[in-house]
């Protein structure tokens, strides 16, 4: 295999976790972030020759994936997140972050001060979040099969999801927002 | 959730929508798994061998037989409980390098290689599996390494590190890898139910369902199969088996091309152009073995992790398997031909 061949599987091989993660945040749908994902990785490989060494990779990936997301048919209903430069800009500060591999080499590392926070939640904010996004469950039927009424449940998945935020937010050192 | 109807007006704000929805894919990537585990490759979902149904007629089966064998249709259910008193049925059991036939409560003990079987007074069984080191208690077992497969064990209560479980008739398996350094322990029943306690309060583990604690994922109840499908996203999460087989070979690469180059530049006049040339090379490549060889830790930890999890996941089938082996060897057991045992509660699942 050539040694430029290797040496982009290795890239592919480091950034693909990550990638995905940005992508399913955007369109929150796990085939299409999964298929955009794959659409950035042929994209960086085609036009490697542009990426400037001393840039963050990452960061040039997350780049591609904002380009592919606009571009997706299937992605329209998410365009608008890749287009308002403070959501963009929000995102980034959090992912510009997570490239520091100080917080460890691999990106399952690095998700580990994502775990941290699920952790720490309350046992009924936790229990909420793996109904919704490990388990699949609409809020409705997550509600259901929790035993609250639908309202309640969504107040304490959005509380549960901005906790979560803010916790992220303290163990990457980001500046809060005004 | 449609965030296009609820921008917010402010910049502040929309930023920090931003950083909630880098959040948000995150979390969805950490509660699921791998890109690769949460969708493509969904989680195969575990079949046993024979179903629940299958085996229920299968072990019906085996108690018509019998109950035709045993004139007048004899069924014994066995409770028994406790271990003090335990003897070795089978194989080898050693105190401070000695084989020892009977055990005592607070000392210390290993199964030979082989594993062993012990028995009760009252004639519950523990199997151990090979080299499991444990301590015998007034009222069970305290699992130090290894594994355990207590069957219809009635109050007695077995304990593996953080992990506690108090049986009443039940059979079950329990486990703890000790030697990996790590504080982890799984309960897995295959009869009955059992109380168990990971330090956060007790829960109920019924037929079919393990409890972990230390395997990443929250220390309830759950069926084998969730449990195993969460360790398969767990494995989809870490670097690819053979990864570390590529770094590996691709910094022995490294070290020989800048072996090469190294003899080159002893036989280069010094400060010669060509010297230069390869001086810089030697720098570039030395950068580039030192950034691999720091991603090798990482994949090195991976592999680990992948080690482990693959033998979290062979408890599990093999705790399921045995559990269904040991249920038809009691029900034929020759050492009992008054009626041996026959598991009413497998038969009632």
């Amino acid at each position: 295999m050539p040694a430029e061949q290797r040496s982009f599987e290795i890239l592919v091989a480091e950034y693909r976790g990550m990638v995905y993660a940005y992508c399913l945040g955007i369109l929150e749908d796990a085939h299409l972030a999964e298929d955009v994902t794959q659409e950035v990785f042929l994209v960086a490989q085609r036009r490697l020759a542009d990426f400037r060494p001393g840039e963050s990779f990452g960061a040039w990936l997350r780049g591609i994936a904002r380009n592919e997301v606009r571009e997706s048919r299937r992605a329209a209903a998410r365009r608008h997140v890749v287009a308002d430069s403070d959501l963009v800009a929000g995102m980034e500060d959090v992912y510009a972050r997570l490239d520091d591999k100080s917080l460890g080499d691999a990106w399952v590392e690095r998700l580990a001060v994502v775990r941290l926070c699920i952790a720490a939640l309350p046992e009924l904010m936790r229990r909420a979040m793996e109904l919704v996004y490990s388990a699949g469950l609409a809020v409705a039927e997550a509600a259901a099969r929790a035993g609250e009424r639908a309202d309640t449940f969504q107040r304490r998945l959005s509380r549960a999801r901005e906790k979560v935020r803010e916790c992220v937010e303290t163990k990457l050192g980001l500046e809060p927002l005004p | 959730m449609s965030l296009e109807a609820k921008l917010p007006e402010g910049a502040g704000e929309r930023r920090r929508l931003g950083r909630q929805i880098a959040v948000d894919g995150l979390v969805r990537v950490a509660l699921a798994g791998s890109a690769a585990a949460a969708h493509r490759a969904p989680a195969r979902r575990y079949r046993r061998p024979n179903s629940a149904w299958s085996w229920k007629k299968r072990l019906a089966a085996v108690a018509a037989g019998l109950v035709s064998a045993a004139a007048g249709g004899l069924i014994v259910l066995w409770l028994h409980g406790g271990a003090g008193g335990l003897r070795v049925e089978s194989g080898e059991v050693s105190n401070g390098g000695r084989a020892v036939g009977t055990l005592a409560a607070g000392k210390h003990y290993r199964a030979g290689a082989q594993g062993a079987r012990l028995a009760a007074p009252g004639g519950g069984k523990l199997s151990l599996s090979g080299g499991a080191s444990f301590t015998p208690t007034a009222t069970g077992l305290e699992l130090a390494s290894g594994e355990v497969i207590g069957r219809k064990l009635s109050r007695a209560e077995l304990r593996a590190g953080p992990l506690r479980a108090e049986s009443a008739g039940a059979s079950l398996a329990l486990m703890r890898l000790a030697e990996n350094g790590l504080d982890e322990a799984a309960v897995v029943v295959f009869a009955g139910r059992v109380r168990a306690d990971a330090g956060g309060g007790g829960v109920a583990v019924a037929a079919g369902q393990a409890l972990a604690v230390g395997w990443g994922v929250e220390p309830r109840a759950l069926a084998v199969e969730d449990l195993k499908a969460a360790l398969a996203r767990q494995r989809q999460a870490l670097a690819p088996p053979g990864e570390a087989a590529k770094y590996h070979q691709i910094t022995r690469e490294y070290a020989g091309r800048l072996e090469d180059f190294r003899r080159q530049l002893q036989s280069a006049q010094a400060g010669s152009p060509q010297a230069g040339e390869l001086q810089s090379r030697i720098e570039s490549l030395a950068d580039c073995q030192a950034a691999h060889q720091r991603r090798l830790a990482g994949l090195d930890a991976d592999a680990a992790e992948g080690a482990r999890i693959d033998r979290r996941v062979d408890f599990l089938d093999r705790a399921m398997r045995d559990g269904q082996d040991n249920a038809l060897i009691s029900a034929f057991d020759p050492g009992h031909p008054e009626g041996g045992q026959v598991w009413l509660s497998m038969l009632s699942r």
